[in-house]
Order: C-alpha cells, then sequence, then structure tokens
C-alpha cells in the first residue's frame, strides 16, 4: 500500500537525501519534492499527497503559512514541520496553524519513518520544550485557559514541560502511554481549533474599537 | 467614525520597522472591509507603503480607491488617491497623466470646503513642478501649503518643511534649505517618525554636498542609509546609495563611488524610477570621465539623457547635454559654446543658481581657449557673483552655527533632564543671590558636570559590557572551533579514505554517521547552553531528563529521578551549566552502553553550599586500578574541577558504578 509523500524543503542537499532515504522503502517510492512553497495549494490539490513533510523557514515563503493555507483549504492530512531547534517560536505558531508535529532535522535519519508513521495513525508528538511554550503562551494571554483544556490535559501539560518523558508521565499519572498520547493529540486539536477563532475574533474585535 | 483605528494604524505603520507586517494588516483591512470608506483609507496608506517597493502596485491601489469613491463620494478619500496619482506618474515617467491628476485635483479642492483638501492640493503642485525642474513655480505652492498647515504639528506638517528644504536648496539658497531641513528633522524626531527623519538626513547631507563640504555630506548619507537599511525603504535606498556614489567620488574613492552607483543602478531598474534612474546614469557617466574612461562615460550620459527625457525634466536633459557635448572632441566648438548658453539659460530661468555658476564657469574657459579674453572674463565676474551667493564663506559658517545650536539643544535637553535637581537647586542659589556673575558660572559648571558624568558613566558601562561579551564569545568560539572543527576534518579523511579503498568504505561511513550525528548534537547542546532562559536550574533538570529518557528508553532501562526540588530556585551560569550537564550526560551514556545494567538511579542533593549528583547503575561495574584512563573518565574530571567540585567513582566487578559529583554553589 503506497504511500504518498509531499515535501517542501529548499536546502538542496537536505530535500534530495530526504528524499533517497525515503525511496529505500518501496511504499514511499513515490515521494515528491518541491524547494519553495509558491504553488503549493495547486500542487497538494494535484498531488494528494497522504502525508506532507514542511521546512519551517524558507526564504521567500513562509513554511507557516503554507501549512495555514492547506488547512484553509480544507485538505486534513497530516503535515509534519522539520525544523533546526525545537525552542523556537515557529514551532508553536505552526502547531497553531494546523501542523501535526514536528521533527527535528538533525533527527530526520534516526526517526523520520516512524514519525510518519505515528502521524499516519493519529498521533501527535510533543517535546517538553513545545510544552513550555504551550503553558508560558497560556500564562500570557488574557483569558484564562484560551484553549479550554481540561485539568488532566493542564496536568499532563505541566509535567511534561518539567522534562518527563510520555513513559514517566503514565507511571506518574497511573495511566498507559497511549492515553497520554491521546490527550496530547486532544490538546493539538485545541490549540489549532482555538487559534483559527482567535484570528477571527481578533478581527472582530479590532473593528468593533 | 472608525477614525481612532485609523490614527492607529498610521501610528503602527510609523513604528513598526517590518514593512511587510504593515501591509499584511492592512490588506487584511482591505479584505475584511471591501468597499466602503474605511477601504479608501486603507488602500491609500497601502499605496503610500508599496510606494517605497512597487510603485505598480501603487497604481493598482489607487484605481480601486476610484473605483470605490464614486460610489461613496468622498473628497478626502479621492484627493489622497488623486495626489498619489499624480506623483506615482511623474516618477514613472507618465508626465501627461500626472498633469491630467493634478488638474482633477485643483478642481477638487476649488469645490471643497476641508482644509485638508486644499492643503493637499497646494502641497501636490509645489511637489509636482519641483520633479521636473521647475523651482522658481514650485516654491509659492509649498509656502501657502505650509501656512495653512500653522497650527499642525503633524506628519503632513513635517512633510511639507522637508520638500520646502529641498526647494530652497535647488534654488542655491543654501542656509534657508538647512534650516527647514532641521526643523523637519526636529519634527519628526518628536513624532518618531524615522522615515521621516531618514529623509531628513539625507537632505542635510545634499545641502553639504552643494557646499562642497564632502565629509559632513557622506556622514549624513551614512545616517540615513542606515535608517532605511533598517526600514527596508527600497526606493530610499536608491537615493542614499546615488548619493553617497557621488561623495565617494568627490572624495576620488572610486572603488566605493561605483559599489554604491551600482547598487543604485540594480534597484533603480527593478522599481521602474525614471525620475532617479537619469540621475544615477549620470552620476555613473561623471565617475567613467573622472577615471578617464572617455567612451564609457559618453555610454552612460546617453542613457541617462534617455530617461530624463520621460520625465520631462528640462534642467536635468539640458544638464546632461552638456555633459555630453563636454566630452566630445569631434563636436564643433560651436556646438558646445551653444549648449552652454542653453544651460545658463535653463538654470536662471527655473532658478537653479548653482546649474548657473557651472554653465558660466563652463563658458569662461571656453572663451579662455578662444583666447577671447574679455569674454572669458566677463562670464568668470558672473560665476564668482553666482558662486558667493551659494558657497559664501559666510554661509557655510552660518549654516555650522545652525547645526551647532541643532546638536547643542538636543543634548541639553537630555543633560536638562537628568540633572533636573541641580538646575532646580542652582536656580534656587540663583534666585537667592543676586550677583550675576555667580549665577552664571554656577549653570555652566553645573551643565559641564552633568555632561562630562554622563559621559564617563556611560563609557564605564559600554566598556564593562563589551568585555563580557568578548568573553562569552571567545569561549563559544573556542567550544566551537575545537570540537566541530576536529569532528569536520575527520569526517573529510574519512570519506576520501573511502574513496580511496573502496573494500573498507563502509567501515568508514559508519564513522562518518557516528560523527556527525554527535556534531549535532553538541551542537544543539551549545545553543541551548547560550540561551539565557535556559539559566534557572529547573531548565537544567528538565534537560537531563529529557536526556535520559531518550538513551534508556529505547534500551528498555528503567530509571528514577529524584530529588531535584532541593535545587529550586538556583541560578546558573553558562560555563557551569554546561559543565554539570556533559559530565551528566557522560555518565548516562557510559551506564546504558558498556555497563549492561537494567535500573539507574539519579539522585540530586543540596546541603548548605554544595550541590550533590549521584547517578547509580546496577550493571557489570569494574576494577578501578586496572581501567585505563579513557577519555570520557578524564574529561568527567576536568569538568567537574571545572566547576569548582570533585568528582568520585566507586566501583568493583559485578558490583555496579556508582558517581558522584560535589560542586559548590555559586
Amino acid at each position: 500500500m503506497a504511500i504518498n509523500v509531499l515535501l517542501y524543503e529548499d536546502n538542496d542537499m537536505l530535500r534530495e537525501s530526504v528524499v533517497s532515504l525515503l525511496r529505500l522503502h518501496a511504499k514511499y517510492e513515490s515521494v515528491t519534492a518541491f524547494s519553495n512553497v509558491t504553488s503549493v495549494a495547486d500542487q497538494v490539490k494535484e498531488l494528494r499527497p497522504d502525508i506532507i513533510l514542511m521546512d519551517i523557514d524558507m526564504p521567500g515563503g513562509n513554511g507557516i503559512e503554507a501549512v495555514r493555507l492547506i488547512r484553509r483549504h480544507q485538505f486534513t492530512m497530516p503535515v509534519i514541520m522539520l525544523t533546526v531547534f525545537d525552542d523556537n517560536e515557529n514551532v508553536l505558531k505552526a502547531i497553531r496553524a494546523g501542523a501535526s508535529g514536528y521533527l527535528l532535522k538533525q533527527h530526520i535519519s534516526s526517526k523520520l519513518f516512524s514519525s510518519i508513521d505515528e502521524a499516519l495513525s493519529g498521533g501527535a508528538p510533543m517535546s517538553p520544550t513545545v510544552a513550555r511554550m504551550v503553558l508560558n503562551a497560556m500564562q500570557r494571554s488574557q483569558v484564562v485557559n484560551p484553549y479550554n483544556l481540561t485539568s488532566r490535559e493542564q496536568e499532563i501539560l505541566g509535567l511534561l514541560s518539567k522534562g518527563n518523558s510520555y513513559k514517566l508521565i503514565a507511571i506518574h499519572l497511573d495511566i498507559s502511554i497511549d492515553t497520554v498520547r491521546t490527550h496530547i493529540k486532544k490538546i493539538y486539536e485545541k490549540m489549532h481549533v482555538h487559534s483559527q477563532t482567535e484570528a477571527v475574533s481578533k478581527a472582530i474585535n479590532e473593528n468593533l474599537v | 467614525m472608525k477614525k481612532p483605528l485609523f490614527i492607529v494604524l498610521l501610528f503602527v505603520c510609523h513604528h513598526l520597522p517590518a514593512q511587510q507586517a504593515v501591509v499584511d494588516s492592512l490588506k487584511q483591512v482591505v479584505a475584511i472591509h471591501s468597499g466602503d470608506t474605511l477601504s479608501i483609507n486603507a488602500l491609500n496608506v497601502l499605496a503610500v507603503e508599496y510606494a517605497r517597493t512597487d510603485l505598480k502596485k501603487t497604481l493598482e491601489c489607487l484605481y480601486q480607491v476610484i473605483a470605490i469613491s464614486q460610489k461613496f463620494n468622498t473628497t478626502n478619500g479621492l484627493s489622497n488617491t488623486y495626489s498619489q496619482m499624480v506623483t506615482t506618474y511623474q516618477n514613472t515617467g507618465h508626465a501627461d497623466s500626472a498633469k491630467k491628476y493634478l488638474q482633477k485635483l485643483e478642481m477638487l479642492a476649488a469645490n471643497a470646503t476641508q482644509l485638508k483638501v486644499k492643503v493637499n492640493y497646494y502641497a501636490t503642485a509645489g511637489l509636482f513642478y519641483k520633479n521636473i525642474g521647475n523651482f522658481r513655480e514650485a516654491l509659492p505652492y509649498m509656502l501657502k501649503s505650509l501656512e495653512l498647515l500653522n497650527e499642525d504639528k503633524s506628519v503632513t506638517r513635517a512633510g511639507q518643511l522637508l520638500n520646502i528644504g529641498n526647494t530652497y536648496s535647488n534654488l542655491g539658497e543654501i542656509e534657508e534649505a538647512a534650516r527647514y531641513h532641521i526643523e523637519a528633522l526636529r519634527l519628526f524626531e518628536k513624532l518618531n517618525n524615522q522615515r521621516g527623519q531618514s529623509f531628513c538626513l539625507q537632505s542635510l547631507g545634499n545641502d553639504f554636498l552643494k557646499l562642497d563640504q564632502f565629509g559632513t555630506a557622506r556622514t549624513y548619507f551614512e545616517q540615513s542609509l542606515k535608517m532605511k537599511e533598517e526600514l527596508k525603504d527600497n526606493r530610499g535606498l536608491v537615493t542614499a546609495w546615488a548619493a553617497l556614489g557621488q561623495v565617494n567620488r568627490e572624495l576620488s574613492n572610486y572603488g566605493e563611488a561605483r559599489i554604491y552607483l551600482e547598487k543604485a543602478l540594480a534597484q533603480v531598474a527593478a522599481l521602474k524610477l525614471n525620475s532617479e534612474h537619469s540621475n544615477v546614469l549620470l552620476q555613473l557617466g561623471l565617475l567613467e570621465k573622472q577615471m578617464g574612461n572617455v567612451s564609457k562615460a559618453r555610454g552612460f550620459m546617453e542613457q541617462a539623457h534617455h530617461y530624463a527625457q520621460t520625465t520631462s525634466d528640462q534642467l536635468t536633459m539640458v544638464k546632461i547635454e552638456t555633459e555630453i557635448k563636454a566630452l566630445g572632441r569631434e563636436t564643433g566648438q560651436a556646438e558646445l559654446q551653444q549648449a552652454l548658453v542653453k544651460k545658463v539659460l535653463a538654470s536662471s530661468v527655473s532658478g537653479d543658481k548653482q546649474s548657473e555658476a557651472e554653465a558660466h564657469a563652463n563658458l569662461a574657459e571656453y572663451y579662455a581657449s578662444k583666447k577671447r579674453y574679455d569674454e572669458a572674463y566677463r562670464h568668470l565676474t558672473k560665476f564668482i557673483q553666482l558662486r558667493d551667493s551659494v558657497q559664501g564663506s559666510l554661509v557655510v559658517l552660518q549654516l555650522r552655527e545652525l547645526e551647532k545650536k541643532y546638536q547643542t539643544e538636543r543634548k541639553e535637553n537630555e543633560i536638562a533632564l537628568l540633572k533636573k535637581d541641580q538646575s532646580l537647586k542652582a536656580a534656587i542659589i540663583a534666585k537667592q543671590n543676586s550677583n550675576l556673575v555667580l549665577t552664571i558660572i554656577a549653570l555652566v559648571s553645573v551643565m559641564l558636570i552633568g555632561g562630562l558624568l554622563i559621559n564617563r558613566y556611560r563609557v564605564i558601562n559600554r566598556v564593562r559590557r563589551h568585555v563580557e561579551i568578548e568573553k562569552v564569545r571567545n569561549n563559544i568560539a573556542r567550544d566551537l572551533h575545537d570540537d566541530i572543527g576536529s569532528t569536520l576534518s575527520s569526517i573529510n579523511i574519512m570519506s576520501q579514505l573511502a574513496l580511496q579503498n573502496v573494500d573498507h568504505g563502509p567501515q568508514h561511513l559508519k564513522r562518518i554517521a557516528e560523527n556527525s550525528s554527535r556534531m549535532m548534537e553538541n551542537m544543539t547542546d551549545i545553543v541551548w547552553s547560550i540561551n539565557p532562559g535556559n539559566d534557572s536550574v529547573e531548565m537544567l533538570v528538565a534537560r537531563m531528563k529529557e536526556f535520559a529518557a531518550e538513551i534508556l528508553e529505547p534500551r528498555n532501562i528503567s530509571y528514577q529521578i529524584a530529588g531535584e526540588e532541593t535545587l529550586s530556585d538556583l541560578k546558573v551560569e553558562i560555563e557551569k551549566r554546561k559543565n554539570f550537564f556533559l559530565i551528566f550526560k557522560e555518565a548516562i551514556n557510559n551506564a546504558a552502553k558498556y555497563s549492561d545494567a537494567s535500573d539507574i538511579r539519579v539522585q540530586f542533593d543540596r546541603t548548605k553550599n554544595t550541590i550533590r549528583l549521584v547517578i547509580e547503575d546496577n550493571g557489570l561495574g569494574f576494577d578501578p586500578s586496572s581501567a585505563r584512563q579513557g577519555n570520557g573518565l578524564r574529561n568527567m574530571t576536568s569538568r567537574a574541577e571545572a566547576l569548582g567540585g570533585r568528582l568520585s567513582l566507586n566501583t568493583a566487578p559485578g558490583k555496579g558504578v556508582v558517581v558522584t559529583l560535589e560542586a559548590p554553589i555559586t
């Protein structure tokens, strides 16, 4: 069962390496790669990928904007952001724009396939750094609990931001690792939904001034 | 109505250095409000923004406004639009269209009651005439618009001051020009409008250029350039680069002059800015001429003439013609004389004293070469007369006075604010003491002392900061250089080896893979440790836990980390957290990879002034006396010493390993 992958990466060497890496497996044979996002909407419509790998930082065309555009066109395939550092505001912005997860470029050779599998089966990995950023953003916002997280979800976010792995969190709260993963996925979805309503209400609020 | 939002947007436009953000937010407003008065205003502001980078888009916005305005009949919005169309058409070389819209604007102003619309018409008309080189005509319009803006303390007024300054400059009245430029600069500074300031600095540079004060001119141009770069003002960069090209040519820095002019040329073509295009080409021509490349000079000047024609700038066209003729050896002398006389006439009509003076000088030279000395003398006298009125030493002196006054006023404001107490006390003393001499001395010494102290304070702080930054920078550079530099070299070597010896290829490749992995990890470590957001002990512990999870969980080694609460509220500086983390990393790596352990315990502890870290595994252990001191162990020990602490190892075969680190809290 072939999986259609679409890759956006402006660094030529990296792009070619990832394509070669993917083609090692027959099921990822049909991978298409582009060096810029100028025609991303048309390309996604035409190629109908099962999963998209998107570089966050591209000159002349923002990866995050591209994700937003993809979601605005009602495409629901998972998008994994490729980034050099994960303590970057951009990762948070990407998630709120609708990314399903992210992968550090230095871990591509070891974690690319497992990340793709996880994303395709509905998972959404989150690291302690991102958890910390989400918590900070929540604290800074005017509204209490802007993403409407349940207390369990907030608890998990807190433990994650202290550096605990999913396994340690599962042990600490006496639940299974899968439950932890499900909660994290829920948090992602809430962030994405929230950010859409936020954008609309911001515009409305400003017009009421 | 929706005015407050508008004012906010305008403020935003002036405060945000990032132009793209401004454009985006404006586009959003237009999208949400397409087709009502708010979008008219937004489109007008958007057109202004685009005027700095893409004139075609400017025109598109303006057409949209006209379409919407037909529906709503708003005079104000329409007047802004017409005004922008005049300027844009002029700049892209469509003189007739520009004139057409100027007439429309005139009619609109005549029938309108709002002051703003009338002011707009006068300002636009003034600018229109100035841009075709007709300075005498331009001045009355500009002065009228300024008169109508008398009470205003806004950007509009500052802009008018700037335009009037530029017109006076073109008329050769440099002192008046500089006065208006300085007033405009002051007002823009008060309004915190960087774009306006950059234009004023450019204009002041031009003033000094006209007085042949090249060094000072260059300083102002460079200041203007810096601001424009920050503002990403593509249009403004052209004038800044062109001016720097000219001034460097005058200073005989031909290399620098060429670099600036070529930059300007590339940008001016991209923006289709015909009005500036001819100037840049002329400057390039003059540069080539000064360097002795006559044919290249002629080439540039002919191109310049072509562009000047498209904007109907009579004066510039004549100037260029004269230069071209001056180059030509084949042209008959009579033609040269004709061209020069034409130039004199054109300059005196438009009021440009500088060009007129130059023309007289050239004519004097020409007549002298023909041995018609009385004619030559006549023109020379005229030249000196005109030059003196433009460049008289008196004017230079007065200009310097003006400049000094302005600078001193700024410094005085700063000092006065900081030393308010002292000056208050001095004032009280002055009141009580009727002796005039004493009070004057007190005030002067207060200002002097205040100024000196502030200067000293600033210098000391700056030096201290620099030293600290230098230290950190050196350390980072050293770390990167050592480890990553050597790793890259070894990767390079191994690749060469793999190429040469195909049989051992896979081994080398394996090591390359390991090395590059390790290097990526190291870089991430370094970046992490530099980040000041990570300087709390909680962040350090969080990172250690993340690392442990990454190494141990895939190997199915169970682990526990306890005691982190004892360390809360400690702050750890860059060097220390790096060493701490790396010791931890090494210990965990050893336990995971070599000890065959199935369980690892990590315990944090804190006594009065020591931190303690204990890492214990249930693996094979080793015999400490027979073990060779591997690199890893040596590193750990030296890092512990760098922390001012101690590392101890407790192990025996079959008994696992206990690593203990004790370090003092700073």
